[in-house]
């Protein structure tokens, strides 16, 4: 019995050749999207699960309340917190602190360097850890001071073929290179793991170069902090004795619930989007959320679409059904029979669609700035039959149940109507797809219109044909902000006097922070009435906002004419002045009481220095950096303060202005690496996530539309070769071809205007939940869902069209024969 | 084995009630050749599917092999119909997807024998109808005549003890059509009961007994001459 039905399974699905297309493709294209969205999701989800002990692993956090919003909440801490805990936790089994710097790397003293993150971490990392050790002895690792762990990666970077242990590779610490000798090969950290690495040193080496009173403060936060739990211990409980560790660590510093410590499991770091970012990446679970339902869309629709056209298939079908019926079929034979097709078409959809992803996972990868591989394990291959199995069941009973209960004489007598069936639920399917479909076209057309506004709006400055070039100082024992941003100023000075008359650098200043990183510093300071107030501080020379093109709405700008400007001016932004309240800004100085003495001598117009997810913040800029940080509180860092020069440039054969720029870098600066960057694209790189978004969302919206139509254009046939004698009469009573079109056409278009209605009120709802992210908005105008709407109607319309207009052409002569 | 009392069967839709057949009395037995005849419309078919158990009388009373089916239900009449009625039609009703062999298998697979007793019954009925030859062929490919040899050799297959026949040579020319009836002729002689609605007196001629219908009911009832029960 079983081989009768696959024979006629497989028979009938090579007899209706553009059915079983349609059916198979559909499903396979809604599972191959449904499975790379998968990948995706559970690669999110998977993130440091991958740790034998990752249940017991967490890391610190600290939280400082000092009331009135002044809150400092950090997921790096200070130093101290390690040994601390150590000494105070009895539950606590190890902990390793990690801590991430830029710095100069080369071979020999003659050799290239390299700009490299290293991270300083304890011994205890690689036992906390499941990073393997490839080589080297783990149990006496890091036992010396210069010792320095590398990933294969880097280790053939640095020295190719040759056998990296016991190689001696510089490190600059410091303002100095220092000799490390290679003592381990490490794993490269799996691409689900929060933590990230390439070069490792031992922390405690790291710290001979940091300031000695860093390292037992309390308040100022770098590394973060990892702790092992043992086995016995609850995490309520060792959290509870945290307050008391604090009140002995702190002395007379402690008040009640001013410095809280805590522990995040390590699992958590990845989606928790409610913790401070720290060195570990975080990632925004809603795009897995957003992903995730777009899969599950495409793959309703997908199922959807099988269902209707096995039901209208079932038409044709019908014959079988009767005599089979006739002969002695009884109702489970029949349904165990469809039941059985859908499944073997379900098995078959679901095996083509996981060679389709496979397939298209490198696009998949480059869209998703991802890379995942599809692993075919039990669990996925259990995975995908249970998933072939849903569907067949979803697909497949409703078919078995109408088919199996045709009546015999009817179906041979060609009287068939489906019981009740006025194509109600066929309609109502089809709506549904179309629903879907104009959902997604309508929100995918309103990503497309933010980003486009988030590219093009006007953020108060010049962005176009500037280069950002990075001096590579940084701040260390013998270098404050007053040094590195000298230093700038006179290798911006120097390049000024190195590049001809007729150069493509039309322009240039320096700065330490340039627009698109992520914050600038942020600062608190106490105003008289000891009120914390909050701003971003940048450090500029005296060229910078003319050259950026800021415009200073009152007062001037900087001058380097007016030699006080080096030591006493500040100009403001807009925001900075509403903040106070202020009607006139010029002459006023900041309302902290221990700042130098300064003046304000300028206010400039709010330009988006950040992302454009947050509205302008008040902003202060001077030349000379004590001036601004002499008053504050607190400080904060997004990226570690670098000096960048930024370089205006012509528009024209830029890759030869850009070699002109590295060359004069080297006479300037030797040793120090060319790194530059466009500014429009690192402005352009903030929304690197909503991009995604939008080429997933396109690449989603395009299928879900795509499978709809299948089954639309599935459908309209099969409605049409129902209406043939009504086509034949309508024409032999004189109807035209085209009024049969528009007739046939008409009936589908209302399905399409109903999904409209209700497609627009999700859309703009969903839309405007995805907007309140952004302090700026593009205007979600009503364009955008007749746009999404007059889509749908355009291409269901050559979809049917096909079809009707074919219909519409048959002589009536043998259509009504036919009958 | 046919005994149908004050048979009456009423269609109706939502505005239109139809009666097909009222107050028919037939009574059939065992190796008759009963011939049903009368102009289109007047009940035939739907007098066939009630005989055929494929649906059940709005009134009245049937018998089948003693049964009283009237009101049986479709599982039952289904159970019923197994092995003991066997179909022809006009449009002959293959299965296109299905061999020759596996359409006549097909009967047998629903009685739930084994292989080898299909394999043997179905070839069995093939070499009857002389269409062995054939038995790897799709109904497509064979002519009209062949394809309604394979269809008698699925009704009777499964020693079915009435075929009840739908007009079995409305689709054929005369020579396949006599070639039709003479098998059917030759199965009677066998002991199968034939019940077959024809248009054809050619055809009529072949049956022992010849009912007229018209409007629903039977008009006459003739004992063809040389025939007797």
């Amino acid at each position: 019995m079983l081989k009768n039905y696959i024979k006629i399974a497989l028979r009938s699905l090579f007899k209706q050749k553009m059915y079983s297309f349609i059916n198979i493709s559909g499903l396979a294209l809604g599972v191959a999207c449904c499975a790379l969205i998968l990948l995706y999701t559970t690669n999110e989800w998977s993130f440091d699960k991958f740790h034998s002990k990752s249940d017991r692993i967490y890391r610190a956090w600290t939280l400082e309340d000092y009331g009135e919003g002044d809150i400092y909440f950090n997921t790096v801490t200070p130093f101290v917190l390690k040994p601390t805990l150590e000494q105070s936790i009895p539950e606590v089994d190890q902990i390793a602190r990690r801590y991430v710097f830029n710095d100069l790397v080369k071979r020999s003293e003659s050799d290239e360097s390299f700009s490299t993150s290293i991270q300083a971490v304890d011994p205890e990392f690689f036992s906390i850890f499941d990073f393997e050790l490839l080589r080297g002895d783990s149990e006496q690792i890091f036992s010396g001071l210069n010792e320095v762990v590398l990933t294969p990666e880097l280790a053939n970077q640095y020295f190719e073929n040759e056998d990296p242990l016991q190689k001696t590779l510089l490190v600059m610490m410091g303002g100095e290179f220092q000799a490390f000798t290679v003592t381990g090969i490490i794993e490269e950290p799996p691409t689900n793991s929060s933590i990230q690495y390439g070069l490792l040193i031992p922390m405690e080496k790291a710290q001979t170069v940091l300031n000695p009173n860093s390292l037992l403060n309390w308040y100022s936060v770098t590394p973060e902090t990892y702790v092992l739990l043992n086995e016995q211990a609850d995490l309520t409980a060792v959290q509870a004795k945290f307050p008391a560790m604090m009140e002995q660590a702190l002395g007379e510093d402690y008040n009640e619930g001013e410095y809280e410590v805590g522990l995040q499991p390590i699992t958590d770091i990845h989606l928790n989007t409610e913790f401070p970012v720290g060195i570990a990446s975080v990632s925004d679970p809603t795009y897995s959320y957003i992903l995730g339902a777009i899969a599950l869309l495409i793959l309703i629709i997908a199922c959807v679409n099988f269902m209707t056209l096995s039901i209208s298939r079932s038409t044709s079908r019908a014959k079988e059904v009767g005599i089979r019926k006739t002969i002695g079929a009884e109702r489970h034979h029949l349904m165990y029979q469809f039941w059985g097709e859908a499944l073997l078409m379900t098995v078959f959809s679901v095996s083509l669609g996981v060679l389709i992803s496979e397939f298209l996972l490198p696009f998949f990868n480059q869209l998703s700035g991802t890379q995942l591989s599809l692993q075919l394990s039990l669990n996925t291959i259990l995975l995908y039959s249970g998933l072939a199995l849903f569907i067949s069941l979803i697909a497949g009973i409703y078919p078995a149940l109408v088919l199996s209960n045709f009546k015999p004489i009817e179906v041979l007598k060609g009287k068939l109507q489906i019981k009740g069936d006025k194509n109600i639920f066929r309609k109502g399917m089809v709506v549904f797809q179309f629903t879907i479909s104009i959902f997604l076209i309508a929100s995918t057309l309103m990503v497309n219109k933010q980003l486009d506004f988030l590219r093009s709006k006007d953020l108060g400055f010049q962005k176009e044909e500037v280069v950002i070039l990075q001096t590579g100082l940084q701040l260390g024992p013998q270098m404050g902000f007053s040094q590195i941003t000298q230093e700038s100023v006179r290798k911006k000075e120097l390049f000024e006097s190195q590049i001809s008359a007729n150069s493509s650098v039309l322009d240039l200043a320096s700065s330490i922070y340039t627009p698109a990183q992520q914050g600038w510093i942020g600062v608190d300071f106490k105003d008289a009435d000891q009120q914390t107030r909050r701003m971003n501080i940048n450090f500029v020379d005296a060229d910078y906002l003319n050259m950026m093109g800021i415009e200073v709405t009152e007062g001037r700008s900087f001058s380097d004419e007016i030699t006080s400007d080096k030591r006493r001016a500040i100009i403001v932004n807009k925001a900075l002045v509403d903040d106070y309240g202020w009607d006139n800004a010029i002459g006023k100085k900041l309302p902290g009481s221990n700042f130098e003495d300064h003046e304000i001598i300028g206010v400039v117009e709010n330009f988006n220095y950040q992302s454009l997810r947050t509205s302008v913040e008040p902003l202060a800029m001077s030349i000379n950096p004590s001036l601004l940080l002499s008053g504050i509180a607190n400080i904060g860092f997004f990226n570690s303060p670098s000096p960048r020069i930024s370089l205006k440039i012509s528009s024209e054969n830029i890759p030869e202005t850009i070699r002109e720029i590295e060359q004069t870098w080297a006479a300037v600066s030797p040793g120090t690496p060319f790194d530059f960057q466009f500014l429009d694209s690192s402005i352009d790189s903030q929304y690197r996530q909503e991009e995604r978004l939008q080429k997933i969302a396109v690449s989603g919206s395009a299928l879900a539309i795509i499978i709809a139509c299948l089954g639309l254009f599935g459908l309209a046939s099969l409605m049409i070769s129902r209406r043939v004698k009504e086509i034949g009469i309508r024409k032999v009573l004189g109807a035209s071809a085209t009024s049969i079109t528009l007739l046939v056409n008409k009936e589908f278009t209302v399905l399409v205007l109903v999904s409209i209605l209700l497609a627009v009120p999700m859309a703009w709802y969903a839309i405007s939940v995805w907007l309140d992210d952004f302090a700026y908005k593009a205007d979600m105008g009503f364009w955008l869902y007749v746009l999404a709407g007059g889509i749908a109607i355009f291409i269901s319309w050559a979809t049917i069209s096909i079809q009707s207009i074919k219909a519409a052409q048959i002589n009536p002569v043998k259509s009504l024969k036919s009958e | 084995m046919i005994q149908a009392k004050n048979l009456k069967k009423v269609y109706s839709t939502e505005e239109v009630e139809t009666t097909a057949l009222n107050n028919v009395n037939i009574e059939i037995k065992e190796g008759e050749f009963v011939a049903i005849m009368g102009p289109s419309g007047c009940g035939k078919s739907t007098l066939l599917n009630i005989m055929g158990l494929l649906d059940n009388p709005s009134d009245g009373e049937y018998h089948f092999l003693g049964h009283d089916v009237s009101n049986k239900t479709e599982r039952e009449r289904a159970q019923l119909r197994k092995g003991n009625i066997g179909f022809i039609f006009q449009s002959f009703n293959l299965i296109d997807e299905l061999t020759v062999f596996e359409n006549v298998e097909l009967p047998l697979l629903y009685l739930g024998m084994s292989a080898d007793e299909r394999k043997e019954k179905a070839e069995a009925a093939l070499e009857r109808m002389s269409m062995m030859h054939r038995r790897n062929h799709f109904p497509q490919q064979l002519s009209g005549g062949q394809q309604q040899r394979v269809a008698i050799a699925r009704a009777v297959v499964a020693n079915a003890k009435l075929i009840l026949a739908d007009e079995p040579t409305g689709n054929l020319d005369s020579d396949h059509g006599n070639e039709v009836m003479k098998v059917l002729a030759e199965l009677n002689e066998q002991g199968t009961t034939i019940v077959m609605v024809t248009h054809s007196p050619h055809d009529a001629d072949y049956a022992m007994r010849v009912i007229h219908l018209f409007d629903g009911h039977v008009v006459t009832e003739n004992m063809q001459e040389g025939f007797h029960v």
